[in-house]
């Protein structure tokens, strides 16, 4: 296990007014996982930024992972020292 | 002809004062439907290569669509085209408000000018006929002077387009302003206005527009609300301008010229808060018949920043533009620089960008006090901010230097000022960060979409296949916001088509009409020796380097590859950009086929092949 710590940008941050979450993952932690552990510390992402009862990401929302945009329906193996983000663009004009 | 259309365009020119009239042939409009599509097609085939953007040569266009003025909500808009003093290359603009409808009440589906006028005029256009009017009177006012006194004089029916004292000065990045405020304002459409001498047009008349089948038409429109009613609230209460707060911190706008990070540098962005925005408004206004009303006029301003009443409500393009990509969140200030941009014409995205530069110049040393007059153009300096915007709308000191874009500012100020230039092909970029997106969805900008534009640089118009309903959308004379993404939810684009024109085309053929658009638009470029690929492309739009923290950490378009996949799909040379002659066949461009592809020049396939 190790400590994660998600930062929260944009949208994300201003449902929860958080700017980072730590949460403990395996190494190797993939989308299921870190979507689950984001769930568990953060309720309030529940049907806004979370699938409702699915370890997914609603569309739009992607995690910046070292420089990568990952999400629903994409994966990836979470490792000690990287750095990831939680963020949504938004759009309009 | 079809219905939607008047089927006449007004050809003015304003060298002689000649003005005629063309009825042209209905496969004008079948194949390039409206707007800038109908503009392109026209530009290409009467004007030379090569023109001064700025001279009595190049051609200048207002064009509406088939769509405009008819049932199909957001039917507003017309399309201003010309070659681009900016670009050097292809330009388009376009707006909402009254006068696209206007226009076509009054008879004329299109208007082109020619030529220089030797003194100011504008074009009077009522029910039929038009006419040159001397503009002496109008000439350096601002643009709600002069759309009052034209509609004093011409009625409340008459709807204006006019430029202001920017355009009049031939600043770059001059635009068109209607509705005291809406703007068709890039690429420096209203400095070939000014360059011609024509303040304004004006159109009045009660000519409807025919339509096939108005009972099919009317009960879309109403289907069609029904079914945006969530939709629109968001945007009739706060307009486009709802997130800027958001986009502030979410890796969307670019912040302090592009090179900043919104946690880090704009840590408090309440400034820019969705109800701070619409704090001073004093009613909800829309383009003609639009259920959304997306727009807003602001109650005078009563503390440091006297704006007067009238001056709309923010866009997010200008909230990013002066917000934090100059480090400032003090709406107020944005307001204000708003304010001075509709009041002369001059465009938001290009000032605000253009003060961001100036800033950084500033912040670097490379431009002092004494350049600017004692203006300390720090980050987030709001008073600064606004100050520069006026002088850069006067064309006064520094102001003058830079009211001609980054670019050419960026080459006037030199010791190393061209680093700071942000901007794509001589224009600056729209306030979506395109590396927050990757790749095109909801309108999003990708960074391919805004290095291989025709008119680099633009952020509502889309590279590759998805540009085809961006292109059809142009044409059409519809809103992107309210019909064209909404659209994708409901085939509304090919049932309100059939039911204006009566044409009944299927939802390919009209796509297939968007992407003989964008190929003329790409023709009109590469005629002019333009090459996309060869478009400067400043690295801190694609993240080279990356910023390394905030959102966009580490991120780097792969720019290159996406416009790779894109040219294949369309089918253009990936090293030269150019259609394939099999592309150009399909689309009936023939004539440029063998132009572009002609026969003797064609490889040789070895026997039995074409070449044999």
């Amino acid at each position: 296990m190790f400590k994660c710590i998600i930062y929260m940008y944009g949208l994300p941050y201003e449902i929860t007014t958080l700017r980072e979450v730590e949460v403990e993952l395996n190494d190797g932690a993939g989308m299921v996982e870190v979507v689950a552990a984001l769930r568990e510390k953060v309720p309030a992402l529940e049907g806004l930024v979370i699938r409702t009862g699915q370890d997914r990401l609603e569309e739009n929302y992607k995690f910046n992972i070292n420089g990568n945009f990952y999400y629903a329906g994409m994966d990836f193996q979470l490792h000690p020292g990287d750095r990831i983000a939680l963020l949504v663009p938004v759009t309009g004009g | 002809m079809a219905g939607g259309y008047m089927g006449k365009l007004l050809f003015v020119d304003l060298s002689t004062g000649k003005i005629t009239e063309e009825s042209p042939d209905e496969s004008l409009y079948l194949n390039y439907i409206g707007g800038y599509g109908v503009g392109a097609r026209i530009l290409y085939d009467r004007m030379k290569a090569g023109v001064d953007p700025l001279g009595p040569e190049n051609i200048f266009a207002l064009i509406t669509g088939p769509l405009t003025g008819s049932p199909a909500i957001g039917g507003a808009r017309y399309q201003a085209v010309a070659k681009s003093p900016l670009t050097g290359g292809w330009g388009d603009a376009n707006s909402g408000g009254h006068f696209g409808p206007t226009l076509k009440f009054a008879g004329y589906d299109g208007v082109f000018f020619t030529g220089i006028s030797e003194k100011p005029v504008y074009l009077f256009i009522d029910d039929g006929k038009a006419e040159l009017r001397d503009a002496a009177h109008l000439w350096g006012k601002d643009t709600y002077f002069t759309e009052d006194a034209l509609r004093a004089e011409h009625g409340g029916a008459a709807k204006v387009i006019c430029i202001g004292p920017a355009g009049e000065k031939l600043s770059l990045v001059a635009g068109i302003i209607t509705h005291k405020g809406d703007a068709a304002a890039r690429g420096g459409m209203g400095t070939v206005m000014g360059s011609k001498k024509l303040k304004a047009v004006v159109a009045r008349g009660n000519m409807k527009v025919p339509i096939a089948d108005i009972e099919m038409a009317n009960r879309l429109r109403k289907e069609h609300i029904e079914d945006l009613q969530e939709f629109m609230k968001r945007f009739h209460h706060y307009g486009t301008g709802g997130h800027g707060d958001i986009s502030a911190h979410s890796g969307d706008t670019p912040v302090n010229n592009w090179g900043g990070v919104g946690v880090n540098d704009v840590p408090d962005v309440s400034g820019l808060n969705k109800d701070k925005v619409i704090a001073n408004l004093d009613k909800r206004i829309g383009c003609w018949r639009c259920p959304a009303a997306c727009k807003g006029s602001l109650k005078a301003g009563t503390g440091e920043y006297k704006y007067p009443a009238g001056n709309h409500r923010l866009e997010y393009e200008t909230i990013g533009a002066f917000g934090a990509n100059c480090g400032n969140t003090n709406v107020e200030s944005i307001n204000m620089a708003s304010h001075l941009c509709n009041a002369y014409g001059m465009d938001t995205i290009s000032a605000g960008t253009i003060v961001a530069f100036a800033m950084e110049c500033y912040e670097n040393g490379i431009i002092t006090r004494k350049d600017t007059d004692g203006i300390e153009l720090n980050w987030g300096n709001h008073r600064a901010l606004v100050a520069m915007v006026e002088k850069m709308v006067k064309r006064e000191g520094l102001g003058d230097i830079l009211a001609d874009g980054v670019k050419v500012a960026a080459e006037k100020i030199g010791k190393g000022a061209e680093k700071f230039a942000v901007h794509i092909g001589g224009q600056e970029v729209g306030m979506h960060d395109p590396r927050i997106a990757s790749h095109q969805f909801a309108g999003m900008p990708s960074a391919a979409m805004y290095w291989m534009n025709s008119t680099p640089g633009r952020h509502t118009q889309a590279f590759g296949p998805a540009g085809f309903i961006s292109h059809l959308n142009n044409a059409m004379g519809t809103c992107m916001i309210i019909f064209q993404w909404p659209s994708a939810r409901g085939p509304y684009t090919q049932r309100m088509m059939a039911a204006v024109t009566g044409l009944g085309r299927s939802m390919e053929e009209l796509l297939k009409c968007g992407e003989r658009i964008g190929v003329m638009r790409h023709l009109f470029n590469l005629r002019e020796g333009i090459n996309p690929l060869e478009h400067y492309l400043h690295g801190r739009i694609i993240g080279r380097p990356p910023l390394t923290d905030g959102p966009l950490a580490g991120v780097t378009s792969d720019v290159e590859a996406e416009a790779w996949w894109h040219l294949g799909a369309l089918d253009w040379d990936r090293i030269t950009t150019v259609p394939s002659r099999n592309k150009l066949l399909e689309l009936g461009l023939n004539a440029e086929a063998e132009e572009l592809w002609p026969p003797d020049k064609m490889p040789r396939m070895g026997p039995g092949g074409p070449g044999q």
